[in-house]
């Protein structure tokens, strides 16, 4: 059969909406296999409807929505202050601009070069894409996929393991942070291994040494009595470093 | 430390973009057709799931509900499945003709092996335009409407497309 002289799928989908064209619904009139083929849609639009993956996957859409929204701004105070003070506010700013370079010492990645800022919180998630669950407990051989967010340059995730050993996670193998995709999903996934983890992020704009961040996480570690905590266990700010998320990697019976 | 996300069927209260009850509405008369659509071009369940939620987190950020959401959702699917081409290098995942749901399976099969052959060649617009009309078989009419550009522009682009496809076929292997 020739669909040409037929509905569209798009045509299709907009009489299932409810947003028909005039030329949609005077074929639909005069056209019995399209009003055929517009009830075998229906049904199978509903069908997915009425499926317990479509109830879980509106819940978890309208979950990542409500947690991506930022928090409301504060009001703006009413402008009451004096012109005196914005010019000695200025005045400081201008000062402060003129002094940074003699701080030169520190190490140059430690300043936010002014294209890219922070989006909102730094976040690192484990998430199981099998059934979208995120930062629970997982059994041995899930496989799961980390995710970042509220940046969008570079990241290197590391590990630390219930003895105090610290290894890099992703970029796997790779000697610096990598590039962070678009969607925020680190690839590729990872298969969960026996034994809890803590995870670090630390994400930045030029390459963060993955070595150094590994031996300064793990002796930030050792310096630590008890259980690896995010408290105890956060290694020095590493030059390049714009921010950290941390998580963890809870193993066990999980939901399977 | 941070929270966990918590993973529940209940609506928050409220976001910051679209109301939760309006992206709620939404998504009940719409995520139908676009997990159907995804699936139709990925061929996969767990990747056209994943499209879907994407494409409706990001329809959530807007202020206002699109005026035309079919439209803008097909452009929004669109854009999501050429992305994650894209990362896959242009490799489909799985044969479209094993996609449940799949209308014509045969045809779309054979309209991804010819895409698959030019991807490298097309130009982001290219690459929707003859996804529009190779996979989802619209009209040029409804191909213009869905990306908002001349008619005209379509059909150059799709005879661009469609020269470029017959001369790789007479390309030597």
């Amino acid at each position: 059969m020739n669909r040409s002289t037929h509905l569209s799928a798009y045509a299709l989908d907009r009489l299932v909406a409810g947003t028909p064209g005039d030329r949609e619904q005077r074929h639909l009139a005069a056209c019995d296999a399209c009003r055929a083929r517009l009830d075998a849609h229906r049904e199978t639009l509903q069908a997915i409807a009425h499926t317990p993956e479509f109830a879980r996957q509106r819940g978890r859409v309208l979950a990542a929505a409500a947690a991506a929204a930022p928090r409301p701004r504060p009001r703006p105070r009413p402008r009451r202050r004096s012109h005196l003070l914005a010019a000695v506010l200025a005045l400081a700013a201008a000062l402060a601009v003129v002094v940074w370079p003699d701080r030169g010492s520190g190490p140059a990645g430690l300043t936010p070069p002014d294209t890219l800022r922070p989006k909102g919180g730094f976040v690192l998630s484990v998430v199981r894409p099998a059934d979208g669950q995120v930062d629970g407990v997982f059994p041995a051989g899930a496989e799961v996929e980390l995710r970042v967010g509220g940046w969008e340059a570079a990241a290197l995730v590391l590990a630390l393991d219930v003895e105090g050993r610290a290894s890099v996670v992703w970029p796997a193998g790779a000697a610096r942070s990598g590039r962070i995709a678009s969607d925020g999903r680190l690839s590729p996934r990872f298969q969960v291994t026996p034994g809890d983890l803590l995870l670090l992020s630390l994400f930045s704009n030029t390459p963060i040494d993955a070595e150094t961040a590994r031996r300064a996480f793990e002796e930030a570690a050792a310096a630590c009595a008890g259980p690896p905590e995010p408290a105890c266990s956060a290694p020095p700010h590493q030059a390049g470093e714009i921010g950290r998320a941390w998580s963890r990697l809870r193993v066990g019976e999980g939901d399977r | 430390m941070r929270q966990p996300i918590e993973m529940s069927a209940r609506e928050p209260a409220s976001v910051d973009g679209l109301e939760q009850g309006e992206l709620a509405r939404l998504y009940t008369r719409h995520a139908p057709a676009v997990f159907a659509r995804a699936r139709r071009l990925l061929g996969d369940e767990t990747q056209a799931w994943d499209v879907t939620h994407d494409v409706f987190v990001r329809l959530a950020a807007r202020r206002k509900p699109p005026r035309a959401p079919v439209r803008y959702l097909y452009r929004a699917v669109t854009n999501a499945c050429i992305d994650r081409w894209r990362r896959a290098d242009g490799r489909w995942a799985v044969p479209l003709d094993e996609a449940p749901g799949t209308r014509d399976p045969r045809q779309a099969a054979l309209a991804r092996s010819v895409l698959r052959a030019l991807w490298a060649d097309l130009d982001e617009t290219d690459r929707r335009i003859a996804v529009l009309r190779f996979v989802d078989g619209l009209p040029q009419r409804e191909i213009a409407s869905i990306l908002g550009i001349w008619r005209r522009t379509v059909g150059r682009r799709l005879d661009r497309i469609i020269a470029r496809a017959r001369a790789l076929a007479e390309e030597p292997s």
